[in-house]
């Protein structure tokens, strides 16, 4: 190693911290050093980032910071010392620390005029009422475990990981003190690694050349100690490769930074990365191998959540273009689990769970959810369990379970006695782990009574409440339950009516915003697809190429969250159109003899909140009326299955109900004229395409029932 | 110099690798440079096995004593990686005096390293891999493995003429006293010439190594010891170079071959730490603590992956014949006839349930598409509940284990599912992943035995094993508890369960209840047994190309019965056409023809017809 000149970097490193100037025009460094020697801080944190922004700095001195920064750390120290002010304000009454210090500084000037050796000097780490930390750039993007290697050492990296243990900070001692006996000299020994070998001789010129062999004893008081915490990191799950473990590697907090983490705690760390050779008698045998670890920095927790999802510009932008594409609502959704053949509006309710509608916070403190939850239930075999997977593959926070598998901890949360430290700890089940973010529950079903109650809570008021063993407390738990469940007797019984099949209680039901009843019918078209599709499959090892091309998850996760960020309100003309429309749900409820659902007014806020999602689809601040037709489509859609079988029974076919609509519609408005748009609505609020309607409008134009006009194609209903 | 080395690649692979490290010291200006390769280590020494033809004078330790093998030469040894540790950050060159030295490949260390001149030190990085012995691998395996290998005839040279070998060494070392005295340490081991020095050491040695007799160390065996029957085995710290990540995954099944470390003065060093501080966890290595007696160090040269369902056609001769039996007409047929006329004598000469069983045996993941597994076929034999069915299901397995390479029997209780974590967990306080009976490399065989079952109540361990048992039949994946996340890795295991029941709680593809036919035929016969096996191997990994002109029949067929049936499902389809994959491939073929479409359909037809009635 060419032999470095720290001379002139230490003079680099003064002025640096002398004639640094931030954004305000504050000499920023100076500032903390003034608050140093007052003792308003205790530590120096020293960003890269100022090094870098510094006109008067050289990039190759930023460079062999970065690299060396284990010495830099020292010569920044020094350069402190030299540049330390006198206080400002009056200190606090010493301590006996301090005493000491001044006693010892008076004694060590006279002292080493005298003999040179440089045991007897005070070193500099012992009158340091500061520490120093050099902080890496905060652009920088976080490393994972597993790139940091071989040539990183002594080098500042910044890692991501889990906090796995933590040891409990103990003082760690950086200069021992001792006295001589004889001689009554002090003598500084400065540690600098984990274990050191203590004096056991005086080592003073006065007692060598006397041959006493002086006694010392090591002074406790006197010595300087640190603050000391061992930790591990695992790596992230998302960075650890098909068929890995994922790393660890140990951290060294010392100081201030110390009690900030605790196991299972999502931290980033910058700091160096060191080798610890082994000492003793293991350097000599197994001196080949090295041991290392990061000395910590800084530390900052992170925890990722849609509304911090950091896009660059070139994201952003690809996403605003796809938003102004007009069909971007099925695009996406049928971006969701492509794989999965079919089951269109299915992944358009998915994709609204994945959106959701803003939450409010009423005056009097009442909050209204904006997460929407959906429950698929359905026969064997429909792919519920591969879409909630998806889904929960898709969302930054997601956390699939079963509703009989979770066992402790369960759904909500637990009280549990650590087994280390033997304290009741409150642990957090799946749904608060999914705090902001999405809980897939599969076999919803076959739930655990008691997890169901509780379940209750979560639903409405997103929090979970616990009192046990004496632990009184209420946990977050803000999340879109996504649950799947089959029918009450495996598969759904046509016989039995649809309350029957589904064997939920009303009161969970009717906290579900949509309620997806997915039938598995035998019907040749699709049976056909199906059978190609499954062929396609095994002759080419791969899914049949798709006639779009499916937005990756990443974009999918970019426009969600950006979608997310959009808080729309509906406005006043739009209300009396929802009240309409709910009020002949609830009409047709009563009319019904089996009613496939409990409308109350809890649906009333769910199409709102479906209608809110799909107006954040379009990133619009404004819920529109196709919104909420559209929100009213996928409420019927939801039970499309059954109602197309209950028509069966009743025989009427999809074109005399059209007409029906319109004729009841019609004459719910004392009118003869009906515009094909609002025709058009009504159908698709009761799941008809555009296709039946034209040819009922055909029909019946043909039997003279009502005419068509030939362009608009409005309807005027022939007065008999 | 070169000519020098060949001479002694397997008694003396460090004299190689020091040889070749210096033929490249001459050609580099910094010792940087030297970090980037592996100076034409590993090919050199696959020059050496394969063109050379040595690679069966390597001695295999799997089937060898350590006794028998002295440290310091070159060793094959086959396992599946079941953990991986931390990377180790090792001095790889150094001066000494005036020469670069490396210690790349090497645990031990010449004392002068002590000395100054640090600043040529250069720190590398090496992967360290704990591989333990294939779980479940059956006997017959081991065998063939043990019987193509050399015997370790180093040792044998080395005791006998140990003076000799010194004197080479000094010549080597030049004067270098420090390495002499290590080495004499070794040779004198090997002599039992011992200074009481040495004696001490081994004693203490001895003495903890029975002590981890008793159980104070898990050496992590994913089946558990029992599970070795009379031939122990040993799992092995294999340290790689020069490898990228992606090259090795867990659970993988490799035959490493390597350098074997041993040196008794670190291993009980290690010892006297053990509990010395029990606090800190910068010593929770777990590399550096488990005990060189029981875990041998292996620094890899070269390696080469193993399908595990067909790990025999690693070797040469076998791989040969092989493709013999696929290519000889007939051949196949007559070898087809024998193992499922073999098979139906086991299952009470059922021959419907025996072709059933072949295509089971043939089956292994071929594509996974998102969360869809394509290839695996469980099988559920039903056994009627009676006296003399009792031992069918160990027959079965019996069967089973003679003719695939890796299998494994799981009796499921109740007791058996309270007990213990089946899927592996990390143990965050010896930083090591506990291993579990789940963890098994791709390509084994299990057998669930469910006749055994009564009632009982699971505790939530035993909720837990089953949610992970039924997640590995259906998607072949299992999660390893990490604590704070799992972590989820894939599997391809193939499962039989036999059970007295159709519908049981596991999740099984296909249920074929077994009808007693009297008759019965030709049981499975040793002689027959070695070619069956290549012939399974050979099928199974037959690449498949189920083609387009059959598609029209097909579609027709698939959508007809959905029509008739009723209940066909997306899996239905799958199964069907994975069944006839499975037919085709039995026959040595590689595309489907109409007859064994139609045969499946017949199968599956006469399977029905049985769970119906």
């Amino acid at each position: 190693m060419p032999a470095l000149d720290f001379k002139a970097d230490r003079e680099k490193c003064r002025d640096f911290l002398k004639s640094y100037v931030d954004d305000h025009g504050e000499f920023k460094y100076m500032n903390m050093l003034q608050q140093v020697a007052n003792r308003k801080l205790r530590y120096v944190d020293i960003e890269i980032d100022d090094l870098r922004g510094s006109k008067d700095v050289d990039i190759s001195f930023v460079e062999s910071v970065e690299n060396n920064t284990r010495r830099y750390l020292g010569l920044f120290a020094e350069a402190i010392d030299e540049l330390l002010p006198n206080p400002t304000v009056p200190l606090p009454r010493d301590d006996d620390f301090e005493i000491f210090l001044r006693q010892r500084m008076e004694e060590t000037e006279d002292r080493t005029e005298n003999s040179g050796d440089p045991q007897h000097r005070l070193p500099p780490e012992i009158k340091r009422s500061y520490e120093v930390h050099i902080k890496g750039a905060s652009k920088d993007k976080p490393r994972t475990l597993r790139d940091v290697k071989a040539c990183h050492i002594g080098k500042l990296v910044k890692v991501k990981g889990i906090v796995t243990r933590c040891t409990d900070v103990k003082p760690l001692i950086q200069v021992a003190v001792y006295t001589c006996e004889l001689c009554g000299f002090e003598i500084y020994q400065e540690v600098t690694a984990r274990t050191f070998m203590p004096l056991f001789e005086c080592p003073s010129k006065r007692c060598r050349t006397n041959n006493a062999k002086g006694r010392v004893s090591l002074q406790v008081r006197a010595s300087k100690f640190l603050k000391f915490q061992e930790a591990k990191i695992q790596e992230l799950a998302e960075n650890v490769p098909k068929g890995h473990i994922p790393r660890t590697m140990s951290v060294h907090i010392r100081g201030e930074l110390t009690r900030q983490v605790g196991p299972g705690d999502l931290v980033e760390i910058s700091g160096i990365f060191l080798p610890i050779p082994y000492t003793g008698f293991r350097a000599m045998r197994a001196g080949l191998v090295a041991d290392t670890y990061l000395e910590a920095m800084s530390i900052s927790h992170s925890k990722k959540r849609y509304e911090e999802y950091v896009m660059d510009d070139e994201e952003q932008y690809q996403i605003e273009q796809l938003a102004k594409d007009g069909d971007i609502y099925s695009k996406l959704a049928s971006s969701i689990a492509p794989e999965i053949f079919g089951h269109e509006d299915v992944k358009k309710a998915l994709l609204l769970l994945l959106v959701g509608a803003p939450t409010r916070q009423l005056k009097d403190g009442m909050k209204i959810r904006g997460d929407v939850h959906i429950c698929l239930m359905g026969d064997p075999g429909v792919a519920k369990s591969q879409l909630l997977k998806h889904i929960v593959s898709i969302a930054p926070r997601g956390v699939y379970t079963t509703g009989r598998g979770s066992s402790g901890v369960g759904l909500t949360a637990a009280v549990t006695r650590d087994s280390v430290t033997n304290e009741m700890v409150l642990e957090g089940g799946a749904l608060v782990l999914a705090d902001n973010g999405i809980c897939a529950i599969d076999e919803f079903d076959k739930m655990e009574e008691s997890d169901r109650t509780a379940i209750h809570e979560v639903m409405e008021q997103q929090t979970v409440s616990i009192a046990k063993a004496g632990i009184t407390t209420s946990l977050n738990a803000r999340t879109a339950v996504l649950a799947a469940a089959n029918p009450a007797w495996g598969r759904y019984d046509m016989r039995r009516t649809p309350a029957e099949n589904i064997n939920l209680p009303p009161a969970l039901l009717s906290r579900f915003d949509l309620m997806w009843l997915i039938l598995d019918h035998a019907d040749m078209d699709s049976d056909l697809a199906l059978a190609r599709h499954v062929l396609h499959v095994h002759q080419f090892s791969a899914p049949p190429a798709l006639d779009f091309t499916p937005l990756d998850s990443s974009t999918l996760r970019g426009y969600v969250a950006l979608a997310r960020r959009v808080t729309p309100y509906v406005p006043q003309d739009l209300c009396e159109y929802v009240a309409s429309a709910y009020a002949t749900l609830r009409q047709e409820e009563v009319q019904s003899d089996a009613p496939h659902s409990y409308t109350t007014a809890r649906t009333l806020l769910s199409i709102i909140r479906v209608s809110e999602a799909l107006a954040r689809l379009r990133f619009s601040h404004m819920v529109v009326q196709s919104d909420v037709d559209e929100a009213l489509r996928l409420m019927q859609m939801s039970k499309f299955s059954l109602y197309a079988d209950d028509q069966k029974k009743k025989g009427l076919d999809a074109i005399s109900d059209i007409y029906s609509i319109i004729r009841d519609e019609a004459a719910k408005a004392h009118t003869l004229d009906v515009t094909y748009a609002n025709a058009l609505n009504w159908c698709s609020r009761k799941a008809y395409t555009e296709a039946q309607l034209k040819e009922c409008l055909e029909e019946y134009a043909v039997l003279n029932v009502w005419q068509i006009h030939p362009d608009s194609f409005d309807i005027r209903f022939i007065d008999s | 110099m070169g000519k020098e080395i060949s001479v002694d690649c397997i008694c003396d692979p460090l004299g190689t690798v020091d040889a070749l490290f210096n033929s490249a010291t001459c050609s580099v200006n910094s010792t940087s440079q030297l970090a980037r390769w592996d100076w034409g280590v590993k090919e050199f020494f696959e020059k050496f096995l394969v063109q050379e033809g040595k690679y069966a004078q390597v001695p295999e330790i799997n089937s060898t004593p350590l006794s028998a093998i002295s440290p310091n030469t070159l060793v094959r040894f086959r396992g599946m990686v079941q953990d991986m540790f931390e990377n180790e950050f090792y001095v790889g060159c150094y001066k000494s005096g005036e020469n670069l030295r490396t210690t790349k490949y090497t645990d031990s260390i010449t004392l002068d390293f002590c000395t100054p001149g640090r600043d040529s030190v250069e720190l590398w990085e090496r992967r360290i891999l704990y591989c333990v012995p294939v779980p479940g691998e059956n006997q017959w395996v081991k065998e063939v493995f043990a019987s193509s290998a050399g015997t370790s005839e180093c040792s044998e040279h080395r005791r006998s003429s140990s003076p000799s070998s010194q004197a080479e060494k000094r010549q080597r070392d030049d004067g270098d006293s420090s390495v002499d005295v290590m080495k004499d340490v070794e040779t004198d081991i090997a002599s039992n010439h011992e200074s009481s020095e040495v004696k001490r050491r081994r004693e203490e040695a001895s003495t903890s190594w029975r002590e981890e007799k008793s159980g104070s160390w898990d050496l992590n065996f994913p089946l558990g010891e029992a599970s070795f029957r009379s031939m122990p085995q040993r799992p092995c710290i294999v340290k790689v170079y020069d490898s990228a990540d992606s090259q090795i995954m867990l659970n993988d099944v490799f035959e490493f071959i390597g350098i074997l470390t041993f040196d008794p003065e670190l291993s009980a060093s290690s010892f006297n730490r053990s509990d010395a501080d029990p606090d800190s966890f910068m010593d929770c290595n777990a590399c550096s603590r488990l005990p060189q007696s029981q875990v041998p160090r292996i620094h890899c040269v070269t390696l080469q992956k193993l399908i595990p369902n067909n790990m025999v056609s690693i070797l040469p001769e076998l791989r040969q014949r092989q493709t013999e039996i696929l290519t000889t007409p007939g051949a196949v047929k007559q070898l087809r006839d024998i193992v499922v006329n073999g098979l139906a004598s086991v299952l009470k000469g059922d021959l419907l349930a025996a072709e059933y069983l072949l295509l089971h045996l043939l089956s292994q993941i071929h594509k996974r598409l998102d969360t869809m597994v394509l290839g695996t076929v469980s099988l559920n034999i039903v056994i009627a509940a009676s006296g003399e069915n009792v031992s069918l299901p160990g027959q079965i397995a019996q069967a089973v284990g003679a003719l695939l390479p890796c299998s494994h029997v799981l009796p499921l209780s109740c007791d058996s599912l309270n007990k213990g974590h089946w899927a592996p967990r990390k143990d965050y306080d010896q930083n090591r992943l506990a291993t579990g009976v789940l963890q098994l490399a791709a390509g084994t065989h299990l057998t669930l035995d469910l006749t055994a079952m009564a009632e009982g109540k699971l505790d939530p361990t035993g909720v837990q094993n089953l949610c992970a048992l039924k997640k590995m039949m259906q998607f072949q994946t299992v999660d390893y508890d990490f604590k704070y996340h799992p972590v989820e890795i894939s599997t391809d295991v193939s499962v039989l369960v036999t059970s007295n029941g159709i519908r049981s709680f596991l999740p099984c593809d296909i249920s074929v209840v077994l009808v007693p036919n009297g008759s019965s035929s030709s049981r499975l016969e040793e002689k027959d047994l070695a070619n069956l096996r290549l012939y399974l191997g050979a099928v199974r990994n037959l690449e498949y190309n189920q083609g387009t002109s059959l598609n029209e029949v097909l579609e027709n067929d698939l959508v007809e019965a959905s029509r008739r049936g009723g209940n066909m499902t997306v899996e239905t389809y799958h199964r069907w056409l994975t069944l006839a994959r499975l037919q085709t491939v039995s026959h040595g073929e590689t595309e489907l023809r109409i007859e064994h479409w139609r045969k499946t359909l017949e199968m599956e037809h006469l399977r029905m017809e049985r769970i119906s009635s």
